[in-house]
């Protein structure tokens, strides 16, 4: 078992930090060895930057301002106010730290790119503070007599023990990052950039997870400033400016977004190419430009990525081509035999029941919902049960408003008016992560697996939420970490065998058939141990056989006192499934009852089908 | 409406690909969502009925034979509850209590697709609202000559039903009632063709203009006999035994053979051997797929006759593909009088009355190709222990249990085994032409 | 006119449509029903030509469809009056028309203009109103009328009578009866069955990607099964009576 901190990929690392130790060895330039604390300095900003893509998705143009805030903030507080170095690094960090969450805290909870567009205008106020508050920052003259980085006693006065010192906390901090992105957290930071919804829908608190990282990021940069600072001993304005948040966003777009390894590659590759440019003094702005362009057109992923997916075999969705149970091979040549069909009929028996089984059986109250979307009335005082234990089916025709009620069982989607009532408790106006603590489980339309995952991390992210292990534990990697990751890992072993997933554990999820993908993103909804389930039309787009097998899986979860509210199109599927149809139509609730007498209901028949004319 | 008015009769070989391609995947999606027999055959084949995009596909479709439909009595090929259902047949009576019957059900749409078909083939002819179409027809053994008397009310045309009357009286009334078309079997055609020489008759003095014989295939000499003596055109038409109707197909004026409706039926011809399909010209058995049977689809079964498909173009006008008239069976039936007779069932009939026997032979006596009587010979081994008790009553015995299972009258008699004549290729069964009878019932 | 023979079509790994085969011939008016979640807005795509179908064919007079683009397709005469209007509310009326002439020239324009206000006086009066100020009713006779300058041949509607009330529906369905009697071929999409197989002579009824019934439209709508391809089986047993 690997010593705590140490991170899973830890033998890629050795080489790198066997290189980067053995290089000031063989050379002799000086100026070469500016360079590299130069790139090193720029990759602990793009570290930090990668982190915050890696897991928001949202890029941030004003990472110089925080490097800036970093380098000043420290100058000013060692400088002009003589604190001790370390005291001038804690207090910039901390500040950067207060101001970064003051910026993501409105920002982060909009969707769409305003943070881009907040930290864009954020850096170009810090520029000009810098510029403008002379009496402080020494204005546009600069900032000198900066006391030089010391360890103690130990000055680092050369470019050598600048670079040694550089370039090993640029590792510790790589080492750490790498640590937290494989850890629990890791996973929930990299779900909520690819499907933040879903991510919320598991339980997972995104706008909370999204605001830490950005400021994690901060702080990455402050501390690259602060060493940046304590190097160069004189600081001005110039350096902070938009151009150097751009030059590091390139970076991260060259090397690969949210790609720790590319990152590097990507630094180390633009740090150096201005020196290449020289002679094109005013023309590198273009070449930059031209640069991030061609990347960005031809390798959108990033440069790594492409390289990789270059050299690893290419991978194909799973479509329904999949195996066929042995011994019932088809004639050659004969009707349908290219295309097979899954019959393993997965029966998830003894997972272990969902906190709903407690004596009388638990229930969804759902009381007078109404909703509007601007003009239209999308619910009209909506309200019934959901008893533990049993199916109810919520039908209606185009428009009739059933997956807008869905949302709001959810939390995705607030009513004008309303209750919901899970076991006495109000879930009404609770956010989509806290409902799913309070065990509510939910599938969608359109199965939402994480694509780039295996098929096991998709359902770990199912167990988040039985998961403790926070940012400081995922840093470290600690023992506690690891051992709370094992015992989720074979949890969820268990749970895929229960699926007859077992044996694909490992494959990227991309490789399932379509009914593999439900019954992944069923299982993944109930690691949650809801006490109610909502499906979203679970059997969309399956062919018979396919359909059947996941009418039987749902059919058995009724034995553990699960309570399902289900929305299907497919008539047959509803009328065997359920115990009881609610029908809306117009968003108003126009009929409930069994399935038989639905079946014959007049209302029921001229919602869908109309009436006859003349 | 001539040929030429009838949309479905023009139109090109691409449109009835067309619909025939639309009504086959339509017809493959109800079978197997609704019919049990279907279903499993499908599923055990890992099959769905997307994999059929065109009629190649098709090809790989399993055949439905007559067995299939004994063996799933009774539900198994229905593809719609009994609510639906309007009309029941028994096409294939149950012999004793071995062999299950085959009973088909017809919704209102069935019924009113027969009733068109039978309409269309009336119209082919040039029947119309001022012809009076006498249907003479044994109802109790034919019920799908019911369909003639419906087709006939609904063009219009005045009908005399003249059901299990005599020869005389069906010319009697011919005369009478200056019926201008007649319907009914082969076989009864040549028995009034026999009683109209022996007592005289003069074609002329009646007023018909054509004759229609069937659901039995028309040999060439029953035709021009009836023709000769008549001195009308004689047409025949074709229906499956197992599907209870005939008007399947029908003869236009021009005679190259019969056209098929094929807008509600998908014909193929295919090796009765090997099943491998074959092109239109080849000899082969019919394989029938119904397009629009709501009630009882049937998918590739197997007819059991042998024809040969033509494609092109008729003389009369009409784009839909003909057969030839059926040439002969692929199994042993035998018909007699227009009551199919399988020489199997009578084995297992009679085996059932006397355990004893030993072997048995069907003589058929035939008129013009015609089957019109029959008669069995029985082999048993000891003449002691007779069932039924004496010769006499056993002999009675017989008979009834064969006229109840078959409708048909015959007769038996006990031979010694080196006096049992050489069966032919049919299963235990010879053929005798002989001299018309006398003066009999249909 | 149109041919559509056996067409498949996919989203990713759902399948959407299978085995669809119907056809309309020229002078008729077809509907194509069936319930939400059916396929109909799938198979109207991939006859504008949005998603192409991995498997079968399309016939647009005797020309197949699969690798036309959906610009040429109109140009061939298959022109669609989409779901839910799908105006440009911010453009007036007759902007609204002129851009559905859009492929021809402006003397065609003026010209068809002529005709669709004789059909829609209601669009001549408001003719320099903003489109989205205009009621559910007014606004489906527009996106009709967006069409018809087009000069199809072929005209597809779908979903003309959702969301709009009883009476609005009537008369919409009224309008495409007198424009069929004048001439155009129409394809009726919905999801009424009861009101579109009134106006249209022949149905098909779409479940779940498959066409299980087909036929006359009087017949269809005395049809049990049209009534089981929305609602499911209503039997168990088939001895039930």
């Amino acid at each position: 078992m690997n010593p705590i901190i140490v991170p899973r990929q830890w033998r890629a690392l050795l080489p790198l930090a066997v290189v980067l130790w053995g290089l000031p060895l063989v050379m002799r330039n000086d100026y070469l060895l500016l360079l590299c604390n130069v790139m090193a300095l720029n990759a602990m900003v793009v570290l930090g930057l990668n982190l915050l893509i890696a897991s928001t998705g949202q890029v941030s143009l004003g990472h110089a301002a925080f490097y800036g805030l970093g380098a000043y903030l420290s100058a000013i507080a060692s400088t002009t106010w003589q604190w001790p170095l370390f005291a001038a690094l804690a207090f910039a960090a901390a500040s950067v730290a207060v101001i970064a969450f003051l910026l993501a805290l409105p920002t982060l909870k909009l969707e769409g790119h305003y943070l881009v567009m907040a930290t864009l205008g954020f850096n170009i106020i810090v520029f000009i503070c810098f510029n403008q508050m002379e009496s402080v920052t020494g204005g546009p003259s600069g900032f000198s007599g900066i006391p030089r980085l010391a360890l103690g006693s130990f000055a680092l006065n050369t470019d050598l023990r600048f670079y040694v010192f550089i370039w090993t906390l640029f590792l510790v901090a790589f080492a750490l990052t790498l640590n937290l992105l494989d850890s629990r957290l890791g996973r929930a930071l990299k779900a909520i950039h690819q499907k933040e919804l879903t991510a919320e829908v598991l339980g997972i608190p995104a706008r909370r997870y999204k605001i830490v990282t950005f400021v994690l990021s901060t702080v990455y940069a402050a501390v690259a400033g602060f060493s940046y600072a304590h190097y160069v001993t004189f600081i001005s304005p110039k350096t902070f400016d938009i151009f150097y948040s751009v030059q590091i966003v390139t970076m991260v777009a060259v090397g690969g977004m949210g790609s720790l390894w590319g990152g590097l590659a990507g630094t180390i590759l633009l740090t150096a190419l201005p020196e290449l440019l020289h002679h094109f003094e005013d023309l590198h702005v273009l070449l930059y430009g031209l640069i991030l362009m061609g990347v960005l057109v031809f390798c959108p992923q990033g440069l790594l990525p492409a390289l990789k997916s270059l050299l690893s075999a290419r991978l194909k969705t799973g479509g329904t081509a999949i195996l066929r149970p042995a011994g019932m091979d088809r004639p050659p040549g004969s009707v349908g035999a290219g295309r097979g069909r899954n019959v393993s009929a997965p029966f998830p028996a003894g997972h272990p029941a969902g906190t709903g089984m407690q004596g009388d059986l638990p229930a969804l109250k759902l009381s007078d919902i109404s909703l509007d979307f601007g003009g239209l009335q999308a619910l009209n005082q909506v309200g019934f049960d959901i008893p533990g234990g049993r199916v109810v089916a919520l039908i209606g025709p185009n428009g009739a408003g059933k997956t807008t009620l869905l949302n709001v069982v959810s939390g995705l989607l607030r009513p004008r008016n309303g209750q919901i009532l899970l076991r006495d408790r109000s879930l009404i106006g609770k956010s989509p992560c806290l409902v799913a603590r309070e065990g509510i489980g939910r599938t969608f339309q359109a199965v939402q697996i994480f694509q780039d995952f295996t098929v096991l991390d998709n359902l770990l992210l199912g167990y988040h939420l039985q998961g403790h292990a926070g940012f400081l534990a995922g840093y470290l990697h600690t023992r506690a970490e690891r051992r709370e990751e094992a015992v989720l890992r074979d949890r969820a072993l268990e749970h895929l065998d229960d699926f007859g997933l077992a044996e694909k554990a490992h494959s990227p999820a991309q490789q399932l058939s379509l009914l593999e993908q439900k019954l992944l993103e069923l299982a993944r909804a109930l690691a949650l141990s809801p006490s109610i389930l909502l499906l979203d039309e679970p059997v969309g787009g399956l062919n018979p056989l396919e359909s059947e097998v996941l009418v039987e899986t749902i059919s058995s979860l009724r034995e553990r006192g699960i309570g399902v509210l289900l929305v299907e199109h497919d008539m047959n599927v509803v009328m065997q499934l359920s115990d009881r149809i609610e029908v809306l139509q117009h968003g108003n609730r126009i009929a409930s009852g069994p399935p038989r007498e639905i079946r014959q209901d007049p209302r029921v028949i001229a919602a869908y089908l109309g009436t006859r004319r003349r | 409406m001539a040929v030429s008015q009838n949309p479905i009769a023009v139109m090109s070989r691409d449109e009835v690909g067309q619909l025939q391609l639309e009504r086959l995947q339509m017809t493959l999606n109800r079978a197997y969502f609704k019919v049990d027999f279907y279903r499993k055959r499908m599923d055990v084949l890992r099959m769905l009925p997307e994999d059929v995009g065109t009629f190649e596909d098709f090809r790989q479709f399993p055949f439905t034979t007559r067995e299939d439909l004994t063996d799933h009595y009774p539900y198994g090929l229905f593809a719609v509850p009994l609510r639906s259902i309007v009309r029941l047949k028994i096409t294939s009576p149950p012999l004793r209590d071995q062999t299950r019957p085959i009973v088909v059900g017809f919704t209102r749409h069935d019924t009113a697709m027969w009733q068109a078909l039978m309409v269309r083939l009336f119209e082919q002819l040039g029947v119309t609202d001022r012809d009076i179409v006498q249907v003479a027809f044994n109802f109790s053994l034919f019920p799908g000559a019911f369909t003639f008397n419906h087709a006939a009310e609904m063009l219009g045309a005045t009908l005399a039903p003249s059901a299990t009357i005599s020869a005389t009286m069906q010319l009697r009334i011919m005369q009478d009632f200056r019926s201008t078309v007649l319907a009914t079997t082969a076989a009864f055609a040549l028995h009034i063709v026999d009683t109209m020489e022996r007592q005289g008759w003069d074609a002329s003095g009646l007023h018909l203009r054509l004759i229609l014989l069937g659901p039995d295939p028309l040999s060439e000499i029953t035709r021009r006999r009836v023709e000769a003596v008549f001195g009308v055109p004689v047409y025949g038409l074709y229906g499956v035994a197992e599907m209870g109707e005939p008007g399947m197909a029908g003869e236009c004026p021009s005679r190259q053979g019969l056209h098929l409706a094929e807008d509600q039926f998908l014909a193929e011809i295919v090796n009765p051997a090997t099943g491998e399909p074959l092109a239109p010209g080849q000899e082969g058995e019919l394989v029938l797929t119904t397009l629009t049977a709501e009630g009882y689809p049937l998918i590739r079964f197997r007819t059991g006759d042998i024809t040969v498909l033509r494609d092109t173009p008729c003389a009369c006008g009409s784009t839909l593909a003909r057969i030839i008239p059926i040439l002969r069976r692929t199994d042993n039936r035998i018909s007699i009088r227009g009551i199919p007779v399988y020489p199997e069932h009578v084995e297992e009939l009679l085996k059932g009355v006397d355990p004893g026997m030993e072997d048995f032979r069907l003589v058929i006596h035939t008129q013009y190709g015609i089957g019109e009587q029959m008669e069995i010979l029985i082999c048993r081994a000891a003449t002691d222990d007779l069932p039924g008790g004496n010769r006499a009553q056993y002999l009675e015995l017989l008979r009834s249990q064969v006229r109840r299972a078959l409708g048909l009258g015959v007769r038996v008699q006990v031979v010694e085994p080196e006096r049992l004549p050489r069966e032919g290729l049919t299963y235990k069964t010879v053929f005798r032409n002989v001299s018309p009878f006398s003066d009999d019932v249909p | 006119m149109l041919r559509v023979k056996g067409v498949s079509v996919r989203y990713g790994s759902v399948q959407v449509l299978r085995r669809v085969s119907f056809h309309v011939a020229e002078n008729e008016i077809v509907a194509l029903i069936g319930a939400n979640g059916a396929g109909k807005s799938t198979l109207l795509r991939a006859l504008s030509g949005i998603n192409r179908p991995f498997e079968g064919e399309i016939l647009f007079r005797g020309e197949p469809l699969l690798k036309v683009s959906p610009e040429r397709i109109v140009r061939m005469g298959l022109v669609q009056v989409p779901e839910a209007r799908q105006l440009f509310p911010n453009m007036t009326v007759l902007e609204n028309l002129e851009l559905g002439g859009y492929l021809y020239g402006l003397k065609h324009v003026r010209a068809k203009l002529a005709e669709i206000y004789e059909l829609f006086p209601v669009l001549m009066e408001r003719s320099r109103q903003k489109a989205g100020t205009l009621s559910g009713g007014e606004q489906q006779m527009l996106s009709i009328g967006r069409a018809l300058m087009a000069r199809p041949r072929l005209l597809v509607l779908d979903e003309p009578s959702m969301g709009l009330a009883p009476l609005i529906v009537e008369e919409i369905y009224r309008t495409i009866e007198a424009l069929h009697r004048e001439g155009t071929t129409v394809l009726l999409v919905e999801q009424n069955a009861m009101g579109a197989l009134a106006v249209a002579e022949r149905g098909y009824v779409l479940e779940t990607g498959r066409i299980v019934l087909s036929g006359r439209a009087d017949e269809l709508m005395e049809h049990d099964d049209v009534q089981r391809a929305y609602l499911g089986k209503d039997y168990e047993y088939k001895w039930e009576r």
